[in-house]
């Protein structure tokens, strides 16, 4: 039985209660107040303090004359949005004013793309594998954990991590990531992020159960217009796998801060080990016959003195 | 800065920078905030994707001295193993002690580096052959044991530890011709392990070379553990004939870096380049490959076969400095790429999703 979450990314609203939730359940201390200026995300990235995130993405029309600015391009706007595969359907909902909104199947409309990011439990994990402590396991509910009371700060997972999630703690010193709340897990609860999200942007189940409600939603929303909703972390092909925590994402994973092919760094650690004693061999022979040729002139030299 | 070296190949795949868009109406009167349309969108507001590593001055040093000992735990090996006793005492002797000086230095540095160093030895809970960490602390250990008794060993042949002692007998019951071959397999290790340790990370310019980056340190290794035997050696009055042999030996080395390093920087992405090759720290490495490989050859070329102890000493030093140069340059330069998304992505790109067309 392995545990996850569905993060999905077109029902959040942005309100940023998972973040909150899991800063208080885990009693984690608070980040500061700055604000970055580039989106409403001032929590900027993950962190070993910040187990969720909540990216915004603000793709804005920089258009000075915005579609629907032109009563009279109703017309060319309906077979424009019915030629990209939007829904006629939806076109009397974006006529009521005259302004852009935020309808799907409106490419050129402005949208706000929102996802709460969290550590993604992969498959194949990076820390988990570089960890030489022994402190990150994976546990029976198939999560990825860094136990506290071993982890002596090396600080080898953060490089590791192809997602950017571990990170050591500034003041503590160890490498700290979401637990998938180990601790409610256990008294059967499910997470607090999960618990507190108000649309359900976050599920959390069994991983199996999760994938059929997540291809649901994709066809869903297919069907509604939304013809960009695509599985992130589901059937990969890649060295790391399928990820615990997957997200349904409507643009390019690199819109979101997510790589779109991310692999496992220890997956081409036997040819570099390779490489390096083959280069051992070559260094080794090199420098064995030029000592012998030294010590055989040496000799020679040593025989003719005595000889004289 | 870059300019002065362009006629160097590898520099000239670098693409020039493109000039930034003139800013229109729209971002004017935003002041600054990023106001993008859905398809320029190709990073999450150039934010870095991953973490980078914490690694600063005691891993820039450790890397250094940890392969200055593993090279000279090598090439003392071999020497003794090829020589006889009078020829080839005054390398393994300097050697010895200095792969002992490196390997007593070393696991310091690495607790110093620990942010729980007193948790230091939680490193030998577990041994994980795909961790190129802990793999690496079992052979620094394992060197650091085996060298310790070949030091003393030296100790009791120079005569500073009276045999008829029992540290002496002890010593001379436990140093046999196995553990001098384990060191120099130790030693080989050592040199490596460093550049397997890093290439094994997602950061973009260590993973772009997994392929040459063990082999680029064990050529340094080797370079640099024959320059510290040499340059202690001319102090302490080593034979000619020796000192032109380590001369040899630093040449091998030094055109293996060269040919690797070449290579390597050939084969990186050009995003990877333009991160690497344009930070400060890309400058340093370009640098140490000057100082380290390219002077000393030059030099050793000039001096034709004559013996010339000046010579030697800053070919040596020039080695030993361009060694450490280009370890800090690329320990630094990947911690730089990794802060760069561009970089990353060129290294994650998969085929692409199928996304709608919009309209420009």
């Amino acid at each position: 039985m392995a545990n996850g979450f569905f993060t999905d990314t077109t029902l959040c609203i942005g309100c940023k209660a998972c973040e909150v939730a899991c800063k208080q359940w885990n009693q984690l201390p608070a980040d500061g107040y700055e604000l970055t200026g580039m989106s409403y995300d001032n929590t900027v990235s993950l962190g070993a303090t910040t187990w969720r995130h909540v990216a915004f993405v603000e793709q804005m029309n920089t258009k000075s004359q915005l579609p629907m600015a032109n009563q009279g391009q109703h017309q060319g706007n309906a077979s424009r949005a019915a030629a990209d595969g939007g829904s006629p359907a939806a076109l009397p909902l974006l006529n009521l004013n005259g302004t852009a909104s935020l309808q799907v199947g409106y490419p050129e409309a402005s949208r706000w793309l929102m996802m709460s990011d969290v550590c993604k439990h992969c498959t194949n994990a990076g820390c988990l594998e570089a960890c030489p402590t022994g402190a990150i396991v994976r546990t029976e509910f198939g999560s990825v954990y860094v136990q506290p009371d071993i982890c002596n700060g090396c600080g080898y997972c953060v490089p590791a991590c192809p997602f950017g999630v571990v990170a050591l703690a500034k003041d503590d010193g160890r490498a700290f990531k979401c637990t998938l709340c180990y601790d409610r897990q256990k008294e059967g609860m499910e997470p607090a992020c999960a618990k507190a999200c108000p649309t359900d942007s976050i599920l959390f189940g069994e991983i199996e159960n999760l994938k059929q409600v997540a291809r649901q939603r994709v066809a869903e929303l297919k069907e509604e217009g939304e013809e960009g909703a695509y599985l992130y972390g589901v059937d990969e092909d890649t060295s790391v796998g399928n990820l615990n925590a997957f997200f349904l994402l409507t643009d390019k994973p690199e819109v979101y801060g997510l790589p779109q092919k991310p692999f496992l760094p220890q997956s081409r650690v036997g040819e570099s080990y390779l490489n390096s004693a083959i280069a051992a061999l070559v260094l080794t022979v090199g420098t064995a016959f030029t000592l012998w040729r030294s010590f055989r002139k040496q000799a020679k030299i040593q025989k003719e003195r005595e000889e004289w | 800065m870059l300019q002065l070296f362009s006629w160097l190949p590898f520099l000239k795949t670098i693409p020039p920078a493109q000039p930034a868009p003139p800013k229109t109406e729209v971002e004017k009167r935003h002041n600054g905030r990023q106001r993008k349309n859905r398809n320029e969108f190709t990073t999450y507001y150039n934010r870095p994707i991953i973490k980078k590593a914490h690694w600063n001055w005691p891993i820039w040093i450790y890397f250094w001295l940890g392969g200055i000992a593993g090279g000279a735990s090598a090439i003392s090996t071999l020497a003794e193993l090829l020589g006889k006793k009078e020829q080839n005492r005054s390398i393994v002797r300097l050697g010895r002690y200095i792969s002992l000086f490196g390997l007593v230095i070393s696991p310091a540095l690495l607790i110093i580096d620990l942010q729980r160093p007193e948790r230091f030895l939680h490193m030998l809970r577990v041994l994980k052959l795909r961790s190129p960490l802990s793999v690496g602390t079992y052979i620094l250990t394992a060197t650091g044991i085996v060298g310790g008794i070949n030091a003393a060993s030296q100790l009791v042949e120079d005569g500073l530890v009276p045999p008829e002692s029992l540290p002496g007998k002890l010593v001379q019951l436990s140093s046999n011709g196995l553990t001098s071959g384990l060191q120099g397999i130790g030693g080989l290790g050592l040199g490596s392990y460093t550049g397997v340790l890093l290439s094994a990370t997602a950061t973009p310019l260590w993973a772009e070379s997994y392929k040459t980056l063990g082999p680029i340190f064990l050529s340094t290794a080797f370079s640099n553990g024959a320059a510290a035997i040499s340059l202690v050696g001319l102090l302490t009055g080593m034979e000619d004939e020796n000192l032109a042999t380590l001369e040899q030996i630093e040449q091998i080395a030094n055109v293996s870096e060269l040919a690797l390093t070449t290579l390597t920087s050939l084969s990186l992405k050009p995003e990877i380049q333009r991160a690497f090759l344009g930070s400060v720290y890309g400058k340093v490495s370009l640098a140490g490959v000057l100082v380290g490989q390219v002077l000393p050859f030059l030099l050793q070329r000039s001096g034709g076969d004559k013996p010339d102890r000046l010579r030697n000493f800053w070919v040596s030093l020039l080695v030993l400095f361009g060694g450490f140069l280009l370890r800090f340059g690329i320990i630094e330069g990947g911690k730089a790429t990794s802060q760069n998304p561009q970089a990353y992505h060129a290294i994650t790109r998969g085929e692409a999703r199928p996304m709608p067309q919009t309209e420009q």
